[in-house]
């Protein structure tokens, strides 16, 4: 487990992190989310021991995790800058690696290698960008760390690829102790593969909360009433973070399961209501509203 | 096994990309070893060398040439591999891509380090041993060689070690190349920077220091520099003439001992996140500007104080201070801050270090520590030596020579004077006067200043120049010469064994010069020693009446190569037994002998210059012979006046000689041509003293 604990980071007169407070669990995939200068980077760079909180701590398994060798041992980091040594091949990449990771699964990599038609005797600086992001994932997973810490890893992967990797997270994730942390600024990249999901803001944690219960606990439900009167006592039974009309039609965000709001609204005789799927960014913009932020402005 | 396994990964994937810079070194040292031994070898056949001089040649090679040679390679090899280390601190990609390894910053900084090494050990080892082999095959091999080539692997390896640790230091405490690149050239070259502004600032404020000395400037400032590059040239010195090896191993040794644990807790404690800015500590930022700025605004004000003429020098000095320190200071700004804008930010700083140039600029100008006026107390002076090597006329270019193994060695030396109260007094008395006697004209008077040197039972050092007059001079050399060491020293040279004297040349009082036939060489050479030995100190003090240069060649050297000597020696009127042997060459031994048939004068020194005057008179030709004294025999305890330009006509000479007139014997007719002059100009007479207001003042009453 990793656990952040009023972790804050300082770069002269910016406050790149700011008291942040998050625990990941083991086996579930995190995504950190947010805006550019969010502090996401700054976050994972000290989660991987480069550079030091100012004040606070970051504990993996309980121990501090800067200039800890043995610790440094369970994760993998991956940045987003995507930097090799000048005339590398993956296979003196895994070479490298080698030294330092003892757990590292040379089969797996080769097999993996095959599955996303990379060649490890190619020199890296000719991959494209795509495939440095590949290739990186796929060193990743092979070093067989606990913990693999992705910073912007899957902007510029496309769709099958990115479709590619969540499976390869999933099935790492069922086949021993894996729990992947990614850091992106896109809400829609993380929807498909985070279980639990972080918002930074600010240089702070908006929120933290589990996908699914979130996707459980909110609904977005299009109604029709004919009767006002009826419209406002559903109102004030629902426990509703977001509500809109468009002429007689009513689209609400509300909390609670997707039984129980059905259950209130039909009990008021709609002449038609409907769940709508909610994106995972709807879900944000509705949490972050009602905590008092200007969705808007954050992910500008 | 950590360790193990560590090293198994470096060796394997770490030289992957970095083998160009062993097999580049191996160049430079093939260049440096094998190629230059071969050359020397080739050469010295080529100059017809015996086996045994070339023995001795390459022997000296060893010491000496390789040194030098490897010492460049090694600057080199440092330079490569610290940048190639530790270059990736500059970029935040390279330190993210490294430092989320599982490895401990020490541990990195270490395998780094000794990755380093083994890069420039392997090829230097490779090619030494191959410069040996070239040696071997060419006959010279011998054991002691195989310790000298040891040695030298030792001088270089700390060499590198203090170079490499150097650059690190400099990379681990700044975050982008111009930065480092400024460091790294200011680590290297502050010590002997700052040592050429407080020179420049001594020479021109302290009238009594003194640069004639090339030992006082290695221990002063390029000993003290911290500097490799200075270092290597005295350690080369130092080694080639067989000393000061382990001293200087050791001296250099602790400074890089020093510097990598410097480099070690910057490069540990480093923030990563300051990659791409200009300084990492922001408190080394703050004493890199005082250590810049201070020795900058000094620089600058004592260049504009130099290149200033008249007498608005202290304007241009102030000036020079306010200009160097201001733009220093303005100019670090924008690189630590790499913003134009911030030209005349930390302008509290800019106060301080501008306070402290003032401090220091008025230490100097006004010498508020004292150092003209320095003098051990008595109690607390262990000895005191005088360089006459400035004020022994021809005799100055005698070296000491100390003879050992049949080899000679000369040196600078210094003659020791006994220590008395009464001498300890003298020199007070002239340390006093310094102020006075350097206003105005006055130091006219004192022809060349006497250098001394203070040793006190502290072993503590100093070196002062003074100006003084004949007199004090005479009684200083006086007090060197009852110490028994002074003209052993000074005529050290002839117990240079006479198979190498290859001529004996005799200067007369007329100028002319005469080659003594071999035959009589011998014997001039013993009666010349003998009446050394015999003379009293105030014949030494004389005036003399011939001088004989003598020239050996081929004399064996410490060093293994053969030498040239070349000594001089003045030979007195009480030089009995020499001067019967030079009689008989015919030639004048004084004045007296000498038929002038004019002289031409010309009083010096004066706005409106005097034209020049002949003197044909017989008997004032005569009058005026007693005071004449050749060029070349004017010592600093002889008083001459250089107010007057004289050239003398011998009779039967087409050419005319210079001559000194010797102060004390100036005939009244002489002076008086002076004083005319002088009063031509508006000047007051330089024979003018106040004995003779008094006298005028009590015949007036």
């Amino acid at each position: 487990m990793i656990e952040i604990k009023e972790c804050s980071k300082r770069f002269g007169k910016i406050q790149a992190v700011n008291k942040v407070t998050l625990d990941i669990c083991e086996r579930e995939v995190f995504g950190l989310v947010g805006s550019n200068g969010a502090g996401k980077s700054t976050l994972l760079r000290m989660a991987a021991g480069i550079i030091r909180p100012d004040s606070g701590e970051i504990l993996i398994d309980d121990s501090p995790v800067y200039e800890n060798e043995e610790i440094k041992k369970n994760f993998f980091y991956i940045s987003d800058n995507c930097y090799f040594p000048s005339n590398y091949t993956a296979k003196d990449l895994v070479e490298f690696y080698k030294g330092y990771y003892p757990g590292f699964q040379i089969q797996r990599y080769k097999k993996m290698m095959e599955h996303f038609h990379l060649d490890e005797n190619r020199k890296i600086h000719t991959f494209s960008k795509g495939m440095k992001k590949q290739l990186l994932v796929i060193l990743g997973v092979s070093a067989g760390t606990k913990y693999l810490f992705c910073d912007e890893t899957f902007d510029g992967l496309d769709p099958v690829m990115r479709q590619a990797i969540k499976s390869l997270f999933a099935s790492e994730i069922m086949s021993r102790e894996f729990t992947p942390v990614i850091a992106s600024h896109n809400l829609r990249e993380l929807e498909e593969i985070c279980d639990h999901v972080g918002l930074l803001h600010k240089g702070g944690v908006l929120l933290s909360r589990d996908l699914e219960d979130m996707k459980f606990h909110i609904h977005k439900i299009q109604c029709v009433f004919t009767d006002k009167k009826k419209e406002q006592e559903l109102e004030k039974e629902l426990e509703i973070l977001k509500i809109q009309r468009q002429g007689s039609l009513m689209l609400i965000v509300a909390r609670g399961t997707k039984t129980e709001i059905l259950q209130r609204i039909q009990a008021k005789n709609p002449l038609f209501c409907e769940v709508i799927p909610l994106t995972l960014e709807e879900i944000f913009i509705s949490e972050t509203e009602v905590a008092g932020y200007e969705i808007k402005n954050i992910f500008e | 096994m950590k360790s193990k396994t560590f090293l198994n990964n470096s060796l394997r994937s770490r030289v992957k990309g970095q083998l160009w810079i062993p097999i580049l070194l191996a160049i430079g040292f093939f260049l440096a070893f094998p190629v230059a031994g071969i050359m020397s070898l080739e050469n010295w056949d080529g100059y017809r060398y015996t086996a045994e001089q070339i023995a001795r040649c390459y022997q000296n090679l060893w010491k000496d040439g390789f040194v030098l040679s490897g010492a460049i390679i090694t600057f080199a090899a440092a330079f490569i591999n610290g940048v190639n280390g530790f270059w990736y601190l500059y970029s935040s990609e390279k330190v993210d891509f490294y430092h989320c390894l599982p490895v401990k910053r020490s541990r990195m900084f270490w395998q780094k380090v000794t990755a380093g090494i083994g890069y420039f050990l392997i090829p230097y080892v490779a090619m030494e041993f191959l410069a040996v082999c070239v040696g071997a095959l060419r006959g010279y091999f011998s054991l002691a060689l195989m310790g000298m080539a040891l040695k030298m692997l030792f001088v270089h390896l700390v060499l590198y070690l203090w170079s490499y640790f150097c650059v690190v230091l400099a990379i681990s405490l700044t975050g982008n190349l111009l930065m480092g690149g400024l460091m790294t050239a200011g680590i290297f070259l502050y010590g002997p920077i700052f040592g050429y502004i407080m020179e420049a600032s001594k020479i021109n404020f302290f009238q009594t220091y003194t640069t004639n000395n090339s030992i006082q400037w290695n221990q002063e400032y390029a000993g003290l520099s911290f500097s490799p590059l200075t270092m290597i040239s005295i350690l080369r010195n130092e080694y080639s003439t067989g000393q000061g090896y382990w001293k200087n191993i050791l001296l250099m040794l602790l400074l890089a001992v020093i510097v990598a644990a410097a480099a070690f807790f910057a490069y540990k404690k480093r923030p990563m996140e300051t990659a791409g800015k200009s300084m990492v500590y922001r408190f080394v930022g703050i004493l890199v500007e005082f250590m810049i700025v201070i020795p900058a605004g000094l620089g600058t004000g004592i260049l504009f104080y130099m290149l200033s003429g008249g007498g608005k020098k202290d304007l241009w000095y102030v000036l020079g201070l306010v200009f160097g320190t201001l733009l220093i200071h303005c100019l670090l700004q924008v690189i630590y801050k790499l913003d134009f804008r911030k030209f005349f930010d930390a302008k509290l700083q800019l106060v301080l270090t501008g306070a402290c140039v003032a401090l220091a600029a008025l230490v100097f100008r006004f010498d508020l520590l004292g150092y003209d006026a320095y003098l051990p107390e008595y109690e607390k002076l262990e000895k005191i030596e005088v360089s006459w090597s400035v004020l022994s006329g021809r005799e100055n270019i005698n070296d000491k020579y100390e003879e050992k193994d049949g080899t000679f060695k000369g040196s600078d030396w210094w003659s020791e004077a006994e220590k008395s109260s009464d001498l300890y007094e003298d020199i007070r008395y002239i340390v006093e006067k310094q102020e006075e006697r350097n206003q105005g004209e006055s130091y006219e008077n004192y022809a060349n200043p006497i250098t001394l040197k203070y040793t006190c039972s502290s072993g503590k050092t100093a070196v002062r120049k003074y100006w003084a007059s004949a007199e004090e001079k005479k009684e200083i050399l006086r007090a060197c010469d009852r110490t028994g060491e002074y003209r052993k020293n000074k005529y050290s040279f002839l117990q240079i064994p006479s198979e190498y004297l290859k001529s004996i040349n005799c200067d007369y009082i007329n100028e002319e010069s005469y080659s003594i036939p071999q035959k009589e060489r011998e014997a001039l050479l013993e009666a010349l020693k003998q009446d050394i030995e015999d003379a009293d100190t105030e014949t030494l003090l004389g005036i003399p009446a011939a001088g004989l240069s003598f020239n050996y060649s081929n004399v064996p050297g410490t060093d293994g190569e053969q030498t040239d000597v070349w000594g001089y020696a003045y030979v007195y009127p009480e030089y009995e037994r020499t001067l019967a042997i030079l009689k008989e060459t015919g030639y004048p031994l004084s004045m007296e002998e000498i038929d002038i048939e004019s002289v031409k004068y010309s009083v010096v020194g004066l706005r409106v210059s005097d034209e020049e005057k002949y003197l044909t008179d017989r008997k004032a030709l005569e009058e005026l012979k007693k005071a004449l004294i050749p060029y070349d025999f004017e010592t600093g305890w002889i008083d001459i006046e250089d107010r007057i330009f004289v050239s003398v006509k011998i009779a039967g000479d087409r050419n005319e000689s210079v001559y000194y007139l010797i102060k004390d014997r100036m005939p009244q007719f002489m002076k008086d041509e002076v004083e005319k002059e002088y009063e031509k100009n508006g000047e007051q007479s330089p024979y003018f003293t106040e004995d003779m207001v008094e006298a005028e003042e009590s015949w007036i009453d």
